[in-house]
């Protein structure tokens, strides 16, 4: 072709590009990313409930599981915040250990979720033949039911438990970034210089090692975030069924439960557990949106 | 088109038992179910043996397997545990109508309503209203629905007592059900109608339709909407038996007596027969939906043979 | 007599979230009936930008007309309302796209494609549209033409689909045609082809024709005129022979010293113009083209300069024309220093 420069040709309106050249990469992220208000409330909340998860003890007077039979079924007070239950105990204390589960269930099975996914993505996208043929076979086979159907069922036959249901929901969440990351390697080890790589004698987990897992990175950045909303949600939607955090440990989801025996008359079981439910998914879910936003990642799900 | 409808179905069952063989094992490889020590009615270990060889559980694996496939192949899921009065198929098709009236309309209702929404905010992208629309969709969409159907319960039933907060009468106590179930997934519905309406429009073709002298209502409806519809239809589809299925959640709120609750129930009973017997069900109508449509999309999409498989 | 088209100081601007994209900057030019015009620039010189504006096609918002004229036989086309376009668009202005990969709906026949603009446009039958359809599809060299109408795109090749896209835009006997890049996509030989396609139903017609490109091959072979666009200004204007044979601008210069086996540098080096294409949202408040040019002074930067005769109907927009003009070489040869200084 008889171009005019040598510079390959840019359209005008692609400053994304001009802004790696200009800011670095990081700067233009961050700038990205504060402009969505959502993704900036998200980070905000987040940041405040792990504070809130971690220190628990700190943060409020009373243990999880103390009883104050007087008290049973209070509105909200200055000896306790949220008001009390059924049983009398202290809903805010149980609010603030409830944050634990949660974010243990969201963090955790986006992490295994991702190693099984990548590890069994790479194979199937890298190596091909029987392998793929197997791996597609297998996310077939997840995708053919709705992820809550697969769970209950795992967790049934695992018994309900913060353990089982991080198995339970890791061995679901897999298939996402499996799809991605067998997407992607496929593409990578048709690229040229995969085959001059391998021409040269590079072996196989090199080439993996080297080409083909930093150029998935981002993508799985944004898969893990994009994952934790859904297993937040999933966690909260399996304790509310009772298939999840078994009592007395406290689980929002298993709250949000009991409120529902009792909030013709005491609204407040219900609201607190409805309320940060729907604000944690929506922290997690414009932090991932934000995510994807800045680090300029084209996912098509 | 034949011969790949015949292709699809055989991968179909392929899946199908698999997964109903993976199901299996699990529920005979971990030890459980209501003879348990600690089920509810504990059972003497006479009536133990005797409960294993009427459900056949003191024969080996395969057997048993073999006897459940020859049987489900002919519709015989075997008798639940829990209520041995019924067959599981019998079961199923009792409850069913629960699942699939709120489930149904409950689609229906988020594909009515996110249609709209979508085509308001395509129309007016990047307005205020469409800023509205979209921020709407977001945040509906991460409310779980069993909050938000508590949350119309205490509103409108338990203060405002304009309807009922649960049970199965006449539509009246559906309205709160579907609206708490189907209010959640406007969100996404309306983001995907506005994206593909978007993507329509801004589209070459469609400028050339404009270059040509078409006035703007024909290329609304003869470029636009029918390139937007492909997607939408081959999306929306599917959410019919993904939401007949998702019931389960606010069955439990409003004390429907549909599948989920069955589901649910039986899950933490471990009667495997109707846990099995329900999994086949969902994911057979799940396949064969994907199965009706791809078949469409090859019929409304004259760029797609229905040869090769769709990834 | 008045000009066929008189384009006044026309400027379009597109307001995105990283500011403000200042495609076309004022430019202005006139088209005589019959003619051919070629107007050349790298991408993002807003070339095409300014003739989408011609036929209301600028997406608004972002987009916006800044200012200027466009008449079109004496009449304001950029002053016509969303529903006064009839009669013009097709029927006397046609444009054929860039890429006929995705300009053709993928859902409709483009025998029905083709129809719709004959009924729209010409108040045709759908039996009348069919039967024009076929003889403007056997006019541009597709063969069966009466069968391939129940095709859709996807069913022919890129070159085919081009024709179809030519065939579209002839249908309704347009007198301008506006040909933005429609053989960029495309293989050499088919370019070719259909170059020569659109000389002979130029001919045939009586059209007058706007071929945007960015390919100086591509106009010497079609047009008498060019018009040679940088960062949303006109550089040079003027009859194709002296503007090949002794470019005045030192931009033109550059891009004809970097067409390999051009007539007018057969030295053995390539050359290539340094630095970067212009970032369209903080464009230099002089000439745009200034930061990349081994001319530029002090003035350039501040200023923006007119377009000045350097010859019959020939102008270029530069402050340094005598000095170009003295020391030619330095456009070709400078401009690596140039580029050197540009990357550091």
């Amino acid at each position: 072709m008889t171009t005019l420069t040598q510079t390959p040709s840019t359209p005008a309106t692609t400053s994304l590009s001009e802004e790696r050249h200009y800011a670095g990469f990081w700067t233009a992220a961050w700038r990205r990313f504060r402009r969505n208000k959502l993704a900036l409330f998200g980070m905000v909340y987040v940041t405040l409930i792990l504070l809130v998860a971690i220190f628990a003890p700190y943060i409020t007077k009373y243990k999880v599981e103390q009883i104050f039979p007087q008290d049973a079924l209070q509105g909200p007070s200055a000896a306790h915040f949220f008001g009390s239950d059924y049983l009398g105990r202290d809903i805010f204390t149980r609010m603030v250990y409830g944050a634990r589960p949660m974010l243990i269930v969201g963090f955790f099975t986006q992490i295994f979720g991702i190693i099984i996914g990548t590890t069994l993505g790479i194979m199937a996208g890298y190596l091909g033949g029987v392998v793929d043929w197997v791996v597609t076979r297998l996310v077939d086979l997840f995708s053919a039911l709705p992820w809550y159907l697969i769970v209950l069922y795992l967790v049934m036959v695992l018994s309900p438990s913060l353990q089982n249901i991080i198995i339970a929901l890791s061995i679901t969440s897999w298939v996402g970034s499996c799809r991605l990351v067998r997407g992607l390697s496929m593409s990578i080890r048709e690229q040229e210089y995969i085959e001059a790589a391998q021409a040269l004698g590079i072996p196989g987990w090199r080439v993996v090692l080297f080409h083909v897992l930093p150029q998935a990175t981002p993508l799985l950045i944004w898969a893990f975030a994009a994952g934790i909303p859904g297993a937040v949600f999933a966690e909260a939607s399996l304790s509310f069924l009772g298939m999840g955090i078994r009592p007395p440990n406290p689980s929002w989801g298993q709250m949000l439960a009991e409120g529902g025996s009792y909030f013709s008359y005491w609204p407040h079981m219900l609201f607190f557990p409805s309320a940060f439910i729907i604000l944690s998914v929506l922290a997690f879910q414009g932090l991932a949106d934000g995510l994807r936003q800045a680090v300029a990642v084209n996912v098509n799900v | 088109m034949i011969s790949y409808i015949i292709r699809r179905l055989l991968g179909i069952a392929v899946t199908i038992i698999f997964l109903s063989l993976g199901t299996f094992a699990l529920s005979r490889t971990v030890p459980g179910g209501p003879w348990m020590k600690n089920a509810e009615i504990p059972m003497s270990d006479k009536e133990v043996a005797a409960f294993k060889e009427k459900y056949g559980l003191d024969k080996p694996f395969f057997v048993q397997y073999g006897i459940w496939f020859w049987n489900a192949i002919r519709l015989d899921f075997g008798r639940p545990f829990t209520a041995p009065e019924l067959t599981v198929t019998q079961l199923i098709f009792k409850q069913l109508p629960y699942s699939i009236t709120i489930g149904g309309l409950a689609a229906c209702l988020a594909i009515f309503i996110g249609v709209i929404l979508g085509m308001i905010g395509a129309a007016r992208s990047n307005s205020t209203l469409d800023n509205v629309i979209v921020s709407y969709s977001v945040v509906v969409g991460t409310i779980p629905s069993f909050v938000l159907g508590f949350l119309l319960a205490y509103f409108l039933a338990a203060k405002l007592h304009w309807l009922p907060a649960g049970g199965w009468g006449g539509p009246r106590n559906w309205v709160l059900p579907v609206i708490a179930y189907g209010i959640p997934y406007t969100g996404g519905v309306a983001l995907w109608t506005r994206q593909c309406l978007l993507e329509a429009m801004t589209s070459d073709y469609v400028r050339t339709a404009y270059a040509k002298g078409v006035k703007e209502r024909m290329v609304m409806a003869k470029h636009v909407l029918r390139n937007a519809l492909i997607p939408m239809i081959t999306s929306f589809l599917p959410m019919f038996p993904g939401m007949m299925t998702g019931s389960i959640f606010i069955e439990r709120v409003f004390g429907l007596p549909g599948l989920g609750q069955y589901f649910v129930q039986s899950s933490s009973n471990r009667d495997y027969p109707l846990v099995l017997g329900i999994t086949m069900f969902w994911a057979i109508l799940i396949a064969l939906t994907y199965l009706l449509t791809d078949i469409l999309y090859g019929v409304i999409d004259p760029r797609v043979r229905l040869t090769e498989k769709r990834s | 007599m008045t000009p066929l088209l008189d384009v006044q100081q026309v400027e379009v601007a597109f307001y995105t979230k990283d500011g403000v994209v200042r495609a076309v900057n004022g430019i202005s030019y006139t088209l005589e009936k019959g003619d051919t015009l070629g107007i050349v620039g790298e991408s993002g010189s807003g070339k095409s930008v300014s003739l989408l504006a011609m036929l209301g096609l600028i997406p608004t918002p972002p987009g916006k007309i800044m200012g200027g004229k466009i008449l079109y036989e004496g009449k304001d086309l950029l002053q016509l309302k969303r529903d006064q376009w009839s009669g013009i668009r097709g029927k006397q202005i046609a444009m054929i796209f860039q890429d006929p990969m995705t300009s053709l709906n993928p859902v409709m026949t483009i025998g029905n494609q083709i129809d719709e603009a004959t009924i729209v446009n010409l108040g045709l039958t759908s039996k009348q549209a069919r039967q024009r359809t076929v003889e403007v599809l056997t006019q541009v060299g597709i063969p069966r033409a009466a069968e391939r109408c129940n095709d859709f795109p996807h069913q022919f090749s890129g070159g085919m689909r081009q024709r179809v896209m030519i065939a579209m835009g002839i249908s309704c006997n347009p007198q301008l045609l506006i040909a933005d890049e429609p053989t960029t996509a495309l293989d050499v030989t088919i370019q070719a082809q259909i170059i020569e396609l659109v000389k002979r139903l130029q001919k045939q017609m009586g059209m007058t024709v706007i071929w945007v490109t960015h390919d100086l091959g591509v106009v010497a072979r079609l047009t008498k005129k060019i018009i040679v666009m940088y960062g949303g200004s006109i550089m040079e204007s003027g009859p194709i022979k002296p503007i090949y044979a002794r470019p005045k601008h030192p931009y033109t210069i550059g891009l004809l010293a970097s067409v390999p086996g051009a007539t007018i540098n057969r030295s053995d080096e390539l050359h290539y113009i340094g630095g970067n294409p212009p970032d369209m949202i903080r464009l230099p408040a002089g000439c745009a083209f200034a930061p990349r040019c081994a001319y530029q002074t002090e003035q350039c930067l501040r200023e923006k300069p007119g377009l000045i005769e350097v010859g019959k109907d020939h102008t270029a927009a530069c402050w340094n024309l005598k000095t170009v003009e003295q020391n030619p070489v330095l456009a070709k040869s400078e401009s690596r220093r140039a580029a050197g200084s540009q990357r550091g």
